[in-house]
């Protein structure tokens, strides 16, 4: 059995089998209260999956420390992010956060909406097809409109320049037509 | 579309040279550019975080080992789609039986199918563009399938399967007027096996147009020569 700074530090590392237990000790208790208060299998998956997230992005950060347990910080974080989007499904709240997890929360409300955001532009981005991904990885990361249309095969600048606007245009009204996003704005 | 071209460079050029005094002047003032700015910088952000890319990769393998899901049977969407098709025939003959004439927009509707493409799955994988895009024409988004295909054409122009299929899909997006002329580049090719459908789907093209005696005589044309479509031009004509 790994200790919690274990958890912690294979997280952060990306080890594989620290990402299992943490999934095999964590993810049937908060799975069973999301379908518990009017979620699914999928939702359960979906939240747990952002919250690990969240948690990654925090513990990147060398002076953060657990406040709580472990799991009661995973299972705050996990219980806000549902609330938040029953809210917004108008669905009826059963539950709230209790006090020790409302201190979590307000304690890093910021990072889960920007973690949040970030993770719906990503599932938006992988939406788009494949050609259009493959345009605006290689542009985002600052390659230039030639080496794009060497890479992709694409044929001219100019053509890389119109896929460019075509894909940016999709991707954004994806990201718009999303509740979540105007939700979090 | 120029407009918002210009609002993207606006956009690029700010996040480039955050000292442009008068973008960053735009940037205070204008609250619809702000917003704009925000989001560009976080879809830059998200797409280029290699680091969360592979943690949510991760998560997602680790996730399925331990905990399954039960696989979604995607032919029932198929069967669906084949069930709704059926139900679009019977209507359209039904409603052939009261009017004598169908307009050429009714007769495009009643007779209107895609090219037959061999159906691809989308797997978890990353797929070939040449996939992507036979997946997009199945799943009839022709819109999709238009940017795919004209992405595949660019690639190589002399492949008339490419122009074939983006022919195809601006029909099935509505934009018969640029089918035509490709339709046209692949009769003129040495594609063989494309002539036929070629034929009947510029006949096609000039129905959603509207362009009914075209059509008649393109359908005249085919039905005079041996071919799977010589059948369904004898058929469509006895409408007209």
């Amino acid at each position: 059995m790994l200790s919690e700074e274990e958890l912690m530090t294979g997280l952060r590392n990306g080890d594989r089998n620290v990402v299992k237990s943490l999934y095999a000790n964590y993810f049937p208790g908060i799975s069973s209260f999301i379908q518990k208060n009017n979620g699914s299998d999928e939702d359960g998956r979906d939240i747990f999956q952002e919250t690990l997230l969240i948690l990654h992005q925090k513990i990147k950060d060398p002076s953060f420390k657990l406040s709580s347990s472990l799991y009661t910080y995973l299972f705050a974080i996990s219980k806000n992010l549902w609330l938040k989007r029953l809210e917004k499904k108008r669905k009826l709240r059963v539950t709230f956060l209790e006090k020790e997890e409302l201190m979590i929360v307000d304690e890093i409300e910021g990072d889960i909406d920007r973690e949040s955001q970030y993770r719906l532009f990503r599932k938006k981005f992988r939406q788009l097809s494949v050609g259009c991904q493959e345009v605006l990885e290689l542009f985002f990361n600052g390659t230039s409109m030639k080496e794009i249309a060497e890479k992709l095969n694409l044929g001219s600048v100019q053509y890389v320049k119109k896929r460019k606007f075509q894909c940016k245009e999709k991707l954004i009204a994806l990201v718009r037509s999303d509740e979540l996003y105007n939700e979090l704005l | 579309m120029t407009e918002e071209k210009d609002k993207y460079d606006d956009i690029e050029k700010f996040l480039h040279q955050p000292g442009d005094s008068e973008l960053k002047r735009k940037f205070q003032e204008d609250k619809s550019f702000a917003k704009d700015v925000n989001l560009y910088k976080g879809l830059k952000k998200a797409i280029t975080d290699k680091d969360a890319i592979a943690m949510e990769e991760l998560f997602g393998e680790v996730e399925n080992e331990l905990f399954p899901k039960e696989k979604k049977v995607r032919s029932l969407r198929i069967l669906w789609m084949a069930a709704a098709a059926s139900v679009v025939l019977a209507a359209a003959v039904w409603s052939l039986q009261l009017f004598a004439e169908p307009s050429a927009e009714e007769l495009f509707a009643n007779h209107f199918e895609p090219y037959k493409l061999g159906f691809v799955d989308r797997g978890e994988d990353n797929l070939s563009a040449i996939e992507e895009a036979n997946y997009y024409y199945a799943s009839q988004d022709f819109k999709e399938a238009t940017l795919a295909f004209e992405a595949l054409k660019a690639t190589d122009k002399t492949n008339q399967y490419y122009s074939f299929y983006l022919a195809l899909s601006y029909i099935g997006n509505s934009e018969s007027t640029k089918a035509i002329p490709l339709l046209q580049e692949v009769l003129q090719s040495e594609q063989l096996d494309l002539h036929d459908p070629a034929e009947w789907y510029i006949a096609m093209a000039f129905l959603q147009q509207g362009q009914k005696d075209n059509a008649k005589k393109q359908l005249e044309k085919i039905s005079k020569k041996s071919s799977k479509f010589q059948q369904l031009a004898h058929q469509l004509l006895d409408e007209f």
